[in-house]
C-alpha cells in the first residue's frame, strides 16, 4: 500500500511538472502572439491530463471508490475534471481558450495542495454508496469549471480596463468577455442548483431528511442565490461590465468557500468524510 | 396591480436579497434544532442582547418562522407569474419568433440559403407566402421557463415537506416492541401535520453492524418486523440507503446504533437493580465520548462508554469492554471497567455485566412532496441546459427579386453567434456566385 502511495505521488507529482510547463508555453503564446507555443502548450496539458488520469485511476483502484473523499483524491479530481471539461469546451467554444491563461495553473495548484495534504486512504461509508452522491459531486465539479471561466474573464475585463498592461489587449474585445462571464456565470447558477438537488436527494436516501440546514448545505445556498442575484441583476437590471464583474468575484469567493472550506466546518455532516 | 407588483424587477430582486438575509442570519444564528438545549442556554447566558433579540424576532428558528415562510410564500407567487409569463414568452416566440435583428441581402436563391442553413442546423418552422422562418435550436425558447418552473415546484415541495412532514425515529433493541402510540425516540412535525403514529407495532429483531478494519462503519443492516392488532407478522430487512415503504410510511435505516449493556447492580442487603446502557458506537479511541445517564438508585450521574475490544486498542472486536464512571460536581468519584460476564465494586454496589448486544435506530417518515423534488432536479436540469447551451437563432429567408434577403437574430448572447451567421451568409454567397448571380451591391447590411 505504501510504495502504491509513492507511485501515485510520483505519478501526480509528474503531471504538475508537465501542467506547469504547458502553461509557460499557452500564457507565452499568448502573450507573445505565438500560435504554435499556445498549440504546443494545449498538446502538454493534454498529456499531462492522460498521465494525472492514470495516478486517479490507480488511486481508484487501490482505496476502491471514487474520488469523492479525501481532501487529496478530492483536489485532484477537481483538477483533472476541470482540465478536461475546459479541453472539451474549447472544441465548441473555441473563444474561452484565453481562459486557460487562469485555469492551466488552477489545475495544477489543485494538485499541488492536495498533494501537501497528504494522500490517505478513506474506506468508504455506508452512506457514499448512491448513485445520487455521484450525481451531486459530478455536477459540483462541472459547476467548478464553469466557474473558473467565469472567473478568468471578469477578471481580465477589470485587469484590462484598470491596468495598460499590453498583452491584455490580445484578449477577446471587452462586450464579448463581459458576455462569457454572464453566460458561464449561468451555467455555474444551473449546475450548482442541478447539484445541490442531487445532494438533497442524497440526503434523504442516506438520512431520511432532504435539507438539514447543515452548513455546507446553507453555504451551498448561499452562494446560489448570490448567484441567482447576480444574474438577475444582469439580465434585468442591466448591471454590466465593471460592476458586474466585481460582483462576480463576490459570488466565486463565496463558492470557493463553500466548496473547499465548509466541508471543513465540524458542525457539519460533510465533516466526518473530509477530516 | 398585484401582478405587476409581483413581476416587478425590484420586487423580485428584494425577495432575493431577503432570502439571503434570512439564511445568513440563520446561520449566524445558534438554532435551536441544530443545538442542544444545553448549548442553546450556555449561548444565551453569554449574549444576553442577542438571546433577547434571538427570542423577539424568532431569530433561534429562521426556517420554521412564521416570517420566513410570508417570505417563501412570496417569493413563490412572485415566481409563479413569472414563470408564466415565461410559458406565454416561449410560446409566443416558438410560434411568432422575436423581432429586429441583423439583415443582408444576398443574390442566392431562397431555397439555396434555406438548404445552407439546414447544414448549419437551422430548422424550417414555418413558412408564410415569400417568407421562410427557420430556428437552430428552436426548443431552446422553452428553457427559462423550465428553469423557473423547476426551482417552482422545488420551493413548492420544500414548503410541502416543511408544513407536513412527520418523521420520527425509535431506539429499540433486539426483541424490543415499539406500540403504536407509544413514545418516540426523536419526533420532528411539520408546522400543519398532526400526531404521528404507526399504524402497526414495530418490533427491532436484529441490527448486524460490520466493520472497515480500521474500526469505521462499512455496513448497517436491521432486521425488523410490523405486527398489526391480528398479530399478523410482516417481517423486513433494510440497510442504509435502502428504503422500505409499509402501509403509506417510509421506513429507513437509523442513524444512531451501538452497543447496548444490560448490567445488574446488587446492593449490601442483596437487592438486584437491572440496568440497560445503550452507548453510541463512535470508536476514536481514548478520546470516545462518553453517554451521561440518570439512574434512580445511583447517587451521582453515571456516564458509559465502550471500546470495542478488551485490549482497548482494536478497533473491531466481539467483547466489548464497557467503561463506566460516576460523576458529581464534574469530579470523576468511582469508575470502572467491565467485560460480559465480569464483575466489580461500582457506586457502593456489586456490579455485573450480564449481556451485552446491537441496539439500533430506526427512522419512519410519513411525508408528501419528495417526488417534487425529484421531479424539479429533472426539470432545473433540462430548463439549464436549453437555455444557457441552446440559445435559439432565428434566419427569417425573405424571396427578393431572384435573390432573397436574411434577417438573423439570437435569442440570447448574440455577440458570441454573430460569427456563425456571418459563415452562413460566406456560404449562401458562394453558392449564389457560383449559380451565376452575384452578392447584392454593398450587402443592404444593416445590422
Amino acid at each position: 500500500m505504501e510504495s502504491s502511495f509513492a507511485h501515485i505521488t510520483i505519478i501526480h507529482w509528474v503531471a504538475v511538472v508537465i501542467y506547469v510547463i504547458a502553461t509557460i508555453f499557452n500564457v507565452a503564446g499568448i502573450m507573445f502572439r505565438k500560435e504554435r507555443a499556445v498549440s504546443i502548450g494545449y498538446a502538454i496539458v493534454l498529456i499531462g491530463l492522460l498521465v494525472h488520469g492514470v495516478g486517479l485511476l490507480w488511486w481508484w483502484r487501490i482505496v476502491g471508490h471514487g474520488p469523492y473523499i479525501g481532501r487529496f483524491e478530492v483536489l485532484s479530481s477537481h483538477a483533472w475534471a476541470v482540465l478536461a471539461l475546459f479541453l472539451l469546451s474549447t472544441k465548441y467554444l473555441p473563444r474561452i481558450k484565453p481562459a486557460s491563461i487562469l485555469v492551466f495553473p488552477v489545475t495544477f495548484l489543485m494538485i499541488a495542495v492536495g498533494l501537501f495534504i497528504e494522500p490517505q486512504a478513506k474506506l468508504l461509508p455506508p452512506t457514499l454508496r448512491s448513485v445520487w452522491l455521484v450525481l451531486h459531486v459530478i455536477f459540483y465539479k462541472i459547476s467548478l469549471f464553469t466557474l473558473l471561466v467565469a472567473l478568468a474573464f471578469s477578471l481580465f475585463f477589470i485587469l484590462r480596463k484598470r491596468t495598460g498592461i499590453s498583452w491584455l489587449q490580445r484578449l477577446p474585445e471587452q462586450e464579448i468577455m463581459d458576455i462569457l462571464a454572464f453566460r458561464f456565470a449561468g451555467f455555474s447558477f444551473t449546475f450548482w442548483g442541478i447539484a445541490m438537488v442531487a445532494g438533497s436527494i442524497w440526503a434523504y436516501q442516506s438520512w431520511g431528511r432532504f435539507w438539514g440546514w447543515d452548513p455546507v448545505e446553507t453555504w451551498s445556498l448561499m452562494t446560489w442565490i448570490s448567484f441567482g442575484i447576480y444574474l438577475h441583476l444582469r439580465r434585468f437590471f442591466g448591471w454590466n461590465g465593471e460592476r458586474a464583474a466585481y460582483l462576480y468575484l463576490i459570488c466565486f469567493v463565496l463558492s470557493v468557500i463553500s466548496l473547499l472550506f465548509t466541508p471543513l466546518i465540524g458542525s457539519s455532516i460533510h465533516a466526518e468524510y473530509f477530516k | 396591480m398585484l401582478k405587476r407588483f409581483f413581476l416587478s424587477r425590484s420586487t423580485i430582486l428584494t425577495l432575493l436579497v431577503l432570502i439571503l438575509g434570512a439564511v445568513v442570519v440563520g446561520y449566524l444564528f445558534p438554532q435551536r434544532f441544530l443545538l442542544s438545549p444545553a448549548g442553546m442556554d450556555r449561548w444565551e447566558l453569554d449574549n444576553p442582547l442577542l438571546a433577547a433579540l434571538s427570542r423577539k424576532l424568532a431569530l433561534d428558528h429562521v426556517y420554521t418562522s412564521p416570517w420566513f415562510a410570508v417570505l417563501l410564500a412570496l417569493f413563490l407567487i412572485s415566481l409563479l407569474f413569472s414563470s408564466w409569463e415565461q410559458f406565454r414568452l416561449a410560446l409566443r416566440r416558438t410560434r411568432e419568433g422575436g423581432g429586429g435583428g441583423k439583415e443582408l441581402a444576398l443574390s442566392c436563391s431562397p431555397a439555396g440559403a434555406e438548404s445552407i442553413a439546414r447544414k448549419f442546423g437551422y430548422l424550417r418552422v414555418g413558412a408564410d407566402g415569400d417568407v421562410v422562418r427557420l430556428v437552430k435550436h428552436p426548443w431552446g425558447y422553452w428553457g427559462n421557463f423550465l428553469l423557473h418552473l423547476g426551482i417552482v415546484v422545488a420551493i413548492a415541495a420544500s414548503l410541502i415537506i416543511l408544513l407536513y412532514e412527520r418523521r420520527a425515529s425509535v431506539e429499540l433493541v433486539p426483541g424490543e416492541v415499539h406500540a403504536p402510540g407509544a413514545p418516540w425516540a426523536q419526533q420532528d412535525l411539520g408546522l400543519l401535520a398532526g400526531k404521528f403514529v404507526l399504524p402497526e407495532a414495530v418490533r427491532l429483531d436484529r441490527v448486524i453492524p460490520e466493520f472497515w478494519p480500521n474500526g469505521h462503519l462499512k455496513q448497517l443492516t436491521t432486521d425488523f418486523t410490523f405486527i398489526d392488532q391480528a398479530g399478523r407478522q410482516t417481517p423486513y430487512s433494510m440497510h442504509v440507503n435502502k428504503t422500505l415503504r409499509h402501509r403509506g410510511i417510509r421506513i429507513f435505516q437509523g442513524k444512531t446504533f451501538g452497543r447496548a449493556f444490560y448490567v445488574g447492580f446488587r446492593d449490601g442487603k442483596g437487592g438486584w437493580q437491572g440496568d440497560l446502557l445503550m452507548v453510541d458506537n463512535r470508536f476514536s479511541g481514548e478520546k470516545a465520548p462518553f453517554k451521561e445517564f440518570i439512574l434512580p438508585w445511583a447517587p451521582a450521574t453515571v456516564r458509559a462508554k465502550y471500546y470495542p475490544a478488551a485490549d482497548r486498542r482494536s478497533p473491531v472486536g466481539e467483547n466489548p469492554l464497557l467503561v463506566m464512571q460516576l460523576v458529581k460536581g464534574g469530579k470523576i468519584i468511582d469508575e470502572l471497567s467491565l467485560t460480559t460476564g465480569a464483575t466489580g465494586k461500582f457506586a457502593g454496589r456489586e456490579a455485573t455485566l450480564v449481556e451485552t448486544g446491537w441496539w439500533g435506530g430506526i427512522i419512519f417518515i410519513d411525508t408528501r412532496g419528495m417526488e417534487g423534488i425529484f421531479f424539479a432536479f429533472v426539470v432545473i436540469a433540462i430548463g439549464g441546459g436549453l437555455s444557457y447551451l441552446c440559445p435559439p437563432r432565428e434566419l427569417r429567408v425573405v424571396r427578393d427579386g431572384g435573390g432573397c434577403r436574411l434577417t438573423w437574430r439570437a435569442s440570447r448572447f448574440a455577440e458570441l453567434y454573430q460569427e456563425e451567421f456571418d459563415r452562413l451568409c460566406h456560404e449562401c454567397s458562394v453558392a449564389g456566385t457560383g449559380a451565376g448571380g452575384r452578392p447584392l451591391p454593398d450587402g443592404s447590411h444593416k445590422g
